[in-house]
């Protein structure tokens, strides 16, 4: 009989401790009576949630966070997947190519994009707003969704298109009857993930934005003026839309093959 | 035109237009014609001017080595590559320019290529769905195509729980519902267990033969090819080597690629000698042999007789052979390897190693060991130019 | 039966006669271009553009709050010269160094568990540590204030328990702080490649090492380290580049001696407006960085041989 790995439940256990208890703290926060953001927890209440909604700043930054995400997603998914879908039938040396090309936004740090986003808008005299944050949201998204579709189209047998194809239907027909319904769980997966990372998103949404601000970056603001419970209730809201998110596309898609 | 490039054409002169006797024989009721076709990937030749002209409803295999463009070729019959030179004709329409989708050709893939996340049923109707065959007749077309393909109950299975055979058979229905002129195979059977590929073989055959259907097979195993084709072409390094019956091709080989692939040979090289009455005298590693010379047997220098395993007779050493065997040679049996129904000798000639193939109650008469009398007949050998060698 | 006669049906335009206006190859091309066309030029427009409008800038000059294009090497000259950039930028290293080294290891760690000892809980664990990286950027490390503040969760909880007296201040606002926030956010990106590289150690592999009378020290370092290094090597130089580039974290909670250069990047941004500056700043960043990145991958190629 093994002996059961106890040192290694104790150590994934710590770990995963470690990672969460932010997290954690923040939601219990969120609740506590006392006006304090800490301890010591005073009684459980409401109403920093309805704060949040009755604070026009807190309003609106939701609605701008809400705005992006959706915005920044839908190019994102849309160009992303015929991006992927294209990758696997073109000639292994632009695959590759193209392949880092894309992975490009996800390793320059994100304040080099910020800051060079920044230079380049004043440069064009593009005006800094939201259409600037969807801009660089969209940057960011974008390697996500086109690694997701790509690990999906790996798994698959190509010769199911051309089986299509063959049996006479058009190019258009062979993508909507045989392809999408094989890829659809992966394109909701993906439009998940980059909505939860653009309502994540900080710091290229705190120098591109024109005035209309962001959660994260309503939040930054706060924490100027020390945490307060309402940041906690607000924080706690997009991580609840985070979380949900992500736990949703998780299961929509294997894990497995996505780490590549 | 080099002669190890030889066109496989049912009509003598097809390129003359004028409508023969036979109307079966006049060009246009060709199923298939494919002219000079050329096909290179990177620097690769896949096809090196290949011609080829099927009749309709035969069962035509393209068989030979991996690498030796059989597949490429069936890819572009079915539009799934384009020739960089050279015309395919289907039933006299030239096709090059049309995508598959309106080519009158359906492929069954190697990999089945089922749709995952549809139905038995859903598969099958897929073609028919496209042409918008109304939902009726729909119906009862999938249920022909699945009694045709003898597979029942499992149209409402997902295409992911089926086993291999039914795979298979799914497959195969699906690219004859839409009722094509001409069918494309390649290597269906590769990935099915021995006895059901044997069944399957047959099978194939068989619904061919009811349908009436052109197919155009691609295999890599010589075997199969035997068993079900009218006509087997034999494909090496992107040209077409030979093209006829299996009996042609199996008896009369026009080269040694051909003769060491199809079937088992012994193939001995040696240097033409001189004649001797009717026959040929050839030296084989310092074993004589007699030949009867054939169009394709070279007058003088290098040569490869190949002798065919089955044709070889063991006697015990002083026995009397047959008249008609010319040549006897002295040997030893080396070793016997039990087959069930056959039994197969190594014999040493010499410097040479002959194998030879009996049924088992000839094998009775030799043991390990012995000396033997191999004995075949001037006929039952064939002299060829080596491989390589300029004709 | 009789399927010679029979009509095939399909919506196949039996008019070949006419050729389609583009040759199939050509318009499969076109297809493919139009596929993959936005997002890459998407990304050409809005990231390359960006950074190369940014290394230009790097090399002019500010005059009177206007950015005038002519072309010089003070800035660079600026950031070597300034010692305070100097310290700076070494602190960043230090840091950058820490934190990532720690969440490779953890990471490692964490992945080699789960492909070698926690097996069946392979798929589970990972989705937690997926839904962490998800769990937000700004929350995460703000949230360390509360946990590791003098009146945070940690000191609570051990002034509850009579274990001190005083609030432990050393828990915040410095180096250490930095580091062990980076890496709270970095492990679970370091997570993935990591794992994925383990993926390719099959067992097969392993237990040819062990019939052949390697020891489970012996079949690590020569089995599993040398095919899991790539994927260690991505994930610690992403963590590396990230840490070196972070921004909320030393504002955070780096404290004075916590401080980084994405501080004074911003600083630059936000406050001077001087962009010159802070693109020269930034680019030297990125270049220390990659030639750190470089030496260890160089060096640790080496050592795997």
């Amino acid at each position: 009989m093994r002996r059961p790995p106890i040192l290694s439940w104790l150590f994934v256990a710590a770990l995963l401790l470690f990672l969460f208890a932010p997290v954690v703290c923040v939601v219990l926060f969120s609740f506590n009576a006392s006006p304090s953001a800490g301890l010591p927890i005073k009684g459980l209440t409401l109403s920093w949630y309805r704060e949040i909604f009755d604070r026009a700043e807190y309003a609106d930054a939701l609605r701008n966070s809400l705005q992006v995400a959706l915005a920044s997603a839908a190019f994102s998914v849309v160009a992303g997947t015929a991006a992927a879908i294209a990758l696997v039938k073109l000639p292994r040396k632009v695959t590759a190519a193209l392949a880092g090309f894309f992975v490009l936004p996800m390793v320059v740090p994100a304040l080099f994009i910020a800051v060079a986003l920044l230079s380049f808008f004043t440069r064009i005299n593009f005006e800094l707003s939201l259409q600037a944050v969807i801009v660089g949201h969209i940057l960011v998204t974008l390697p996500l969704v086109v690694a997701l579709i790509g690990a999906r189209m790996q798994n698959l047998d190509l010769s199911m298109l051309e089986a299509a194809r063959d049996l006479g239907a058009s190019g258009p027909q062979a993508f909507v009857k045989v392809l999408l319904p094989l890829i659809a769980p992966a394109i909701v997966s993906a439009t998940l993930l980059s909505i939860a990372t653009s309502a994540d998103e900080f710091i290229i949404s705190l120098f591109v934005n024109g005035g209309d601000q962001t959660v994260p970056v309503v939040i930054f603001g706060g924490l100027r003026t020390g945490v307060t419970p309402a940041i906690n209730a607000l924080a706690s809201t997009i991580l609840a839309a985070t979380v949900l998110a992500t736990a949703v596309a998780g299961r929509l898609v294997s894990l497995r093959d996505v780490a590549r | 035109m080099g002669a190890d490039r030889r066109r496989v054409s049912v009509v003598a002169e097809p390129a003359a237009a004028t409508p023969a006797a036979d109307p079966s024989a006049a060009p246009a009721a060709e199923a298939i014609a494919i002219e000079e076709v050329r096909k290179r990937f990177g620097s690769f030749t896949a096809l090196d001017g290949c011609s080829l002209h099927v009749r309709r409803g035969e069962f035509i295999s393209l068989l030979g080595p991996s690498g030796c463009g059989k597949t490429t070729l069936l890819r572009i019959i079915g539009g799934f590559e384009t020739q960089d030179s050279g015309t395919v004709r289907i039933h006299g329409e030239r096709v090059d320019q049309l995508p598959p989708n309106k080519r009158n050709v359906n492929t069954v893939f190697q990999s089945y290529a089922l749709f995952p996340h549809k139905t038995v049923f859903e598969n099958i109707a897929f073609p028919l769905v496209i042409a918008r065959v109304p939902k009726r007749e729909r119906t009862e077309r999938v249920r022909e195509a699945l009694e045709l393909v003898q597979l029942r109950g499992v149209e409402e299975r997902k295409a992911t729980q089926l086993s291999g055979g039914q795979s298979q058979r799914v497959a195969l229905a699906r690219a004859l519902v839409g009722r094509p002129e001409v069918l494309l195979l390649d290597e269906p059977l590769a990935a099915l267990d021995l006895k059901l590929r044997k069944s399957m073989q047959l099978e194939l055959r068989r619904i061919q033969e009811t349908l009436g259907t052109t197919f155009v097979y691609v295999t890599h195993d010589q075997e199969e090819a035997l068993t079900m084709s009218d006509r087997i072409v034999l494909m090496n390094g992107g040209r077409i080597v030979q093209g006829g019956s299996p009996r042609e091709v199996y008896d009369e080989p026009a080269n040694v690629f051909v003769s060491d692939f199809v079937g088992e040979a012994n193939l001995l090289d040696g240097v033409v000698g001189g004649r001797d009455g009717d026959l040929v005298r050839v030296d084989a590693g310092g074993v004589e042999l007699k030949v009867a010379p054939t169009a394709a047997t070279p007058a003088a220098g290098p040569a490869v007789v190949s002798i065919r395993p089955e044709r070889i007779e063991l006697r015990r050493a002083g026995e009397e052979a047959g008249a008609a065997r010319e040549n006897r040679l002295d040997g030893t049996l080396e070793r016997i390897v039990f087959l069930g129904n056959l039994v197969r000798c190594h014999v040493r000639v010499g410097e040479l190693v002959l194998t030879a193939e009996l049924p088992r109650e000839r094998a009775e008469a030799v043991a390990e060991g012995e000396p033997v009398l191999a004995c075949f007949g001037a006929a039952d050998t064939r002299v060829l130019p080596p491989d390589g060698a300029p004709t | 039966m009789s399927a010679t006669s029979a009509k095939a049906v399909g919506p196949r335009e039996r008019g070949a006669t006419r050729a389609p206006r583009l040759s199939g190859r050509v318009r499969g091309a076109l297809a493919l271009g139009l596929q993959v066309g936005p997002a890459t030029a998407f990304v050409a427009f809005f990231l390359l553009a960006p950074l190369v409008v940014f290394f230009l800038y790097s090399l002019w000059r500010v005059r009177d709050y206007e950015i005038v294009s002519e072309w010089n090497l003070d800035a660079y000259k600026a950031a070597f010269e300034d010692e305070s950039y100097r310290r700076l930028l070494w602190n960043t290293v230090k840091i950058a160094m820490g934190a990532s080294v720690l969440s490779a290891t953890l990471a490692f760690a964490f992945a080699h568990t789960l492909r070698f000892k926690l097996r069946r809980w392979q798929e589970p664990l990972l989705f937690a540590v997926v839904i962490a990286m998800f769990s937000g950027y700004l929350v995460r490390i703000y949230a360390w204030r509360t946990l590791l503040g003098d009146s945070g969760v940690v000191n609570s909880a051990l002034r509850g328990v009579g274990v001190i007296d005083q609030p432990l201040s050393f828990l915040l606002f410095n180096r250490g702080a930095a580091v062990v926030v980076l890496a709270n956010f970095l492990i679970p990106l370091a997570v993935l490649p990591v794992y994925a590289a383990l993926q390719n150690v099959r067992d097969a592999e392993i237990e040819a090492a062990r019939d052949l009378g390697c020891g489970a020290w012996g079949t690590f370092w020569r089995v599993t380290a040398p095919l899991a290094w790539p994927g260690l090597f991505f994930s610690w130089a992403l963590s590396f580049l990230a840490a070196a580039g972070d921004y909320l974290t030393p504002q955070l909670v780096g404290g004075a001696n916590g401080t980084m250069v994405g501080v004074i990047i911003t600083d630059t941004f936000q406050t001077d407006y001087n962009f010159p500056r802070g693109a020269a700043l930034a680019f030297t960043t990125l270049l220390v960085s990659l030639a750190i990145i470089s030496v260890v991958r160089f060096v640790g190629g080496r050592i795997l041989r």
